[in-house]
C-alpha cells in the first residue's frame, strides 16, 4: 500500500481528508482490536479512540522510524491492552462469570484460530508458528506471556516468530509454490476429516 | 553484532511486532543508523505484517467512521478557539500582570513618598507645637508682666547692672499687701560653671536671700520680706549661699 498520501494528510493537518486514512486502515486495526477484546461494541469504541489518538498525535509520527501502519497499530494495541488491564474489563468478566445466560459471553484471551478465515494465508503456517504469531501480532501478548500460554520456552517463542514471518514472506512473495503445497495439505486434511 | 547476525537473530521481527523492551528498541534504532540498509529489511517485514493485517481485516461497524470524523472535527474546532483564547488570555494575563506590577511599583513609590511626607509633617507639627507652646508661654508671661506693671498693689523696682552686666535687665515686683514678689530677668548670660545667680534683700541691715535663678529669663517667684531697703544680685557657688559674696555683686538698687 502506498502510504505517502495518508502521511501527507496527517502532516498537512487536513482533517477533512482523514476519512481516507480511516478507510485504508480501519479494517486492519479493527481486526486486531476485536481479536484482543472480543467484544464488538468495545472494539468499536476503542477503534474510534485509536483514530482520534492517531490524529491528535500525528506530529509524533516519524516516517524515518517505520511505516505508518506499524505506528498506528501500536497505538491501537496499547489502547486495547489498557482496556484489558482496566477495572471495567475485569468487572465485566466477573459479571459474566456469575451469569453467563444473561450476558454475551466474553471468552478469555487465548488462541483465536477459529476466527481466522480458512482462506487466510496464516492457515498455511504450521500450527505452532501460527499460534505464536496470532498471540503476538493480533492479541498483543508479550513473548513471556506467549511462553506461559503455550508452555513453550522463551527461546522457542522467538524462533517461532522469526520462522512464521519468514514463511509468510515466502507465502506472500513466492505465493504459487507455497500455496500449492498448502492447498494440497489443506485438501488432504479436509478429505480425511 | 554484525548486520547478518542482527537479521538472523529475529530481533527486527520482534521490533515490528512491538515485542521489545524500551532499551532493546533503542538498540534496534541505533543499529538502523549504523547499518542503513537494515532499514530495507525492516521495511520488508513491516510491509509484510501490514499486508497480513489488511488481509485479516474485519469491517468495523459503519457508524464508527462518522463518529471518528465527528470527534476529530470537534477536536479541531475546540482547539482553534482554545489556542486563540489561550493565547489571548495569556496575553491578557501578561498585560494584567504588567499593569499590576506597575501599579504596585507606583503604589510603593507613592506610599514611600506619603510616608516621607507624613514624617516631615509630624516633625513640622512637633516644631509648631513646641513653638506654639513657647509662644503661649511667652504670651502668658507677657500678659502676666503687663498685669504686674499695670497693678496698683505691686511696686516695680528695676535693678541696675554693673559694667559687665549693663545689657542685662532685672525687674522686681513687690507686693506688701499680698506679701508676694516676682523677678523678671532679661538677657542674663549663663553663670560660670558651678555657680548660680542669687537675689538678696536688705532688711534691717541684714542681707537675706529671696531666691536663686539661672538667668534663662521669665518670671521667678521670690520670697517676700517686709521693710526691705535694697535689692542685690550676686553670683554664688553651687545652689546658693547663706551669705552673699559681695565680691560677685552684679546688680543692686535701693528701694
Amino acid at each position: 500500500m502506498d502510504q505517502n498520501e495518508y502521511i501527507s494528510i496527517l502532516k498537512s493537518d487536513d482533517h477533512t481528508s482523514y476519512g481516507k486514512v480511516y478507510d485504508a486502515y480501519s479494517g486492519a486495526l479493527y481486526g486486531v482490536i476485536l481479536r484482543m477484546v472480543r467484544d464488538e461494541s468495545v472494539a468499536s469504541e476503542l477503534l474510534q479512540d485509536a483514530f482520534l489518538k492517531i490524529w491528535i498525535n500525528r506530529e509524533r509520527y516519524d516516517p524515518g522510524k517505520g511505516r505508518l501502519y506499524t505506528w498506528m497499530n501500536r497505538i491501537a494495541k496499547n489502547l486495547a491492552l489498557n482496556y484489558l488491564d482496566s477495572k471495567a474489563f475485569k468487572n465485566q468478566s466477573k459479571i459474566q462469570e456469575i451469569d453467563k445466560s444473561v450476558f454475551t459471553v466474553v471468552e478469555p484471551r487465548g488462541l483465536l484460530v477459529d476466527t481466522l478465515d480458512m482462506k487466510s494465508k496464516l492457515m498455511l503456517l504450521k500450527d505452532k508458528h501460527r499460534n505464536v504469531l496470532d498471540l503476538a501480532y493480533f492479541q498483543g501478548y508479550t513473548q513471556q506471556e506467549i511462553s506461559d500460554e503455550l508452555s513453550m520456552p522463551l527461546g522457542s517463542v522467538k524462533s517461532c516468530i522469526k520462522i512464521a514471518i519468514r514463511d509468510l514472506r515466502k507465502i506472500y512473495f513466492e505465493k504459487i509454490e507455497v500455496y500449492s503445497k498448502a492447498t494440497i495439505s489443506f485438501l488432504i486434511t479436509i478429505f480425511f476429516m | 553484532m554484525t548486520k547478518k547476525e542482527i537479521i538472523e537473530s529475529g530481533v527486527l521481527e520482534q521490533y515490528v511486532l512491538g515485542l521489545l523492551e524500551n532499551d532493546e528498541e533503542a538498540q534496534v534504532l541505533s543499529w538502523l543508523e549504523k547499518y542503513p540498509d537494515l532499514r530495507d529489511h525492516l521495511i520488508g517485514i513491516e510491509t509484510l505484517m501490514e499486508q497480513i493485517a489488511l488481509d485479516e481485516s474485519i469491517e468495523p461497524p459503519p457508524e464508527a467512521r462518522q463518529n471518528v470524523l465527528d470527534r476529530v472535527e470537534a477536536e479541531m474546532n475546540s482547539r482553534k478557539p482554545e489556542k486563540g483564547s489561550n493565547s489571548f488570555l495569556q496575553s491578557l494575563g501578561w498585560i494584567a500582570a504588567g499593569i499590576c506590577l506597575l501599579a504596585a511599583g507606583m503604589l510603593w513609590s507613592s506610599n514611600k513618598n506619603v510616608i516621607s511626607e507624613l514624617e516631615t509633617l509630624k516633625s513640622d507639627k512637633a516644631i509648631l507645637e513646641k513653638s506654639c507652646a513657647e509662644e503661649r508661654k511667652a504670651s502668658d508671661e507677657n500678659r502676666r508682666l503687663l498685669d504686674l506693671y499695670e497693678s496698683e498693689v505691686f511696686t516695680t523696682v528695676a535693678l541696675e547692672g554693673t559694667e559687665n552686666y549693663s545689657n542685662s535687665r532685672a525687674v522686681v515686683f513687690w507686693n506688701n499687701q499680698d506679701r508676694v514678689a516676682y523677678l523678671n530677668c532679661v538677657r542674663f548670660p549663663k553663670p560660670p560653671d558651678g555657680h548660680i545667680y542669687q537675689i538678696w534683700v536688705d532688711v534691717d541691715g541684714e542681707m537675706l536671700s529671696t531666691g536663686t535663678f539661672s538667668g534663662e529669663g521669665g518670671l521667678i517667684e521670690l520670697r517676700h520680706y517686709d521693710r526691705i531697703t535694697s535689692l542685690n544680685i550676686t553670683i554664688e557657688k553651687g545652689q546658693g549661699s547663706d551669705h552673699p559674696d559681695v565680691s560677685n555683686l552684679i546688680m543692686n538698687t535701693q528701694v
